[in-house]
């Protein structure tokens, strides 16, 4: 990438971002402006310039959202646990296969 | 030997129980507490780690207790294995702590470990368990073994109960509870002992399906140590 096709890339990044309305600033305030909110890299290339999705979240996506992203922990903690149970259950069952040759022997 | 059929039912209860209890552990509300904020519901992961170490310390003095009068094989093995997971929920305990700490003592500074009376004493019993093993591992002969380390055993449970309880409280720490048991005093709010105490509950049977795992395991490997033996006399 040239240093103009590099920086057309920065502008066409900042107009999207200038169009979207900020959530964050407060009315008559003036929203960051540039890559100072850390979503514009130069790595960025290939998802900074795709649209950046406005769909209304829905279904588990919304649930995952919802309380601060709380639920989106519960989800990841809930699938180490069952991870986790699923392991002391086969152990259980290499043991019950153990003791049962152990006892033939 | 272990009645596989009740183990089994133990087992699946605790699996069912502790999955209701993390899934509340989230979702119940809890109080709006400044500088906790949702860090609050440590209280249902991290104060269970230390109750499930004083009761596996509970099962493992008792097996050792047991071995010095009747010394036998099975019971200094137990002694060993609950001690084991006391261990590492022991390490569970003070690792989470360490994480707690940081966001709420020690938010805005670059401190993690501060040598607060509470952390302090609690890297000590650590230690004091530690030991136990480092001695189990210097005998060759397993009679003199499990008699020296079951006499280790007792003076390492006698110790629990100064380095949790009483010498925290003697000292200004960061950690509730120096002016009593943080958690049966009315800090605690009703909601969350809804959660907090089946946490406790849930923890002890997680200890118990570790616990028995290991035991069986001690046991399959001294039966076939044992066979080998005999095949090559």
């Amino acid at each position: 990438m040239t240093t103009a096709e590099f920086a057309s890339a920065i502008t066409i990044v900042q107009d999207a971002q200038d169009a979207r309305p900020s959530q964050d600033a407060e009315p008559g305030q003036e929203a960051p402006s540039g890559n100072s909110d850390g979503i514009v890299t130069p790595y960025d290339s290939v998802w900074a310039n795709s649209n950046v999705p406005t769909q209304q979240p829905s279904g588990l996506e919304a649930a995952l959202l919802k309380e601060d992203k709380l639920y989106t922990v519960l989800a990841v903690v809930l699938i180490i646990w069952f991870g986790i149970l699923f392991f002391i259950a086969r152990t259980d069952r290499k043991l019950d296969a153990l003791e049962n040759q152990e006892r033939q022997a | 030997m272990i009645s596989t059929r009740r183990y089994r039912l133990i087992r699946n209860s605790v699996f069912v129980w502790m999955t209701v209890v993390i899934t509340a552990g989230f979702l119940m509300s809890i109080p709006k507490i400044d500088i906790l904020e949702h860090t609050a519901r440590n209280l249902y992961f991290h104060v269970p780690m230390w109750f499930t170490m004083m009761a596996a310390a509970i099962v493992s003095v008792f097996h050792s207790i047991r071995h010095l009068r009747k010394r036998d094989i099975e019971s200094d093995l137990r002694a060993a294995e609950a001690a084991r997971v006391a261990l590492l929920f022991g390490f569970m305990g003070i690792t989470t702590g360490v994480v707690w700490a940081k966001v709420t003592w020690y938010q805005g500074t670059s401190v993690w470990w501060n040598f607060d009376p509470r952390q302090t004493s609690v890297a000590i019993e650590l230690m004091v368990y530690s030991a136990y093993f480092v001695l189990r591992s210097s005998f060759e002969d397993s009679e003199l073994r499990g008699r020296i380390s079951a006499a280790y055993n007792v003076f390492a449970f006698t110790t629990m109960p100064f380095l949790l309880y009483v010498l925290p409280r003697q000292l200004d720490s960061l950690h509730p509870g120096a002016e009593g048991n943080p958690a049966f005093s009315e800090i605690t709010d009703p909601r969350m002992r809804l959660v907090f105490y089946p946490a406790i509950i849930g923890f002890m049977g997680l200890f118990w399906i570790l616990y028995t795992q290991r035991v069986r395991y001690r046991l399959l490997k001294n039966s076939v140590e044992n066979r080998y033996l005999n095949d090559n006399s």
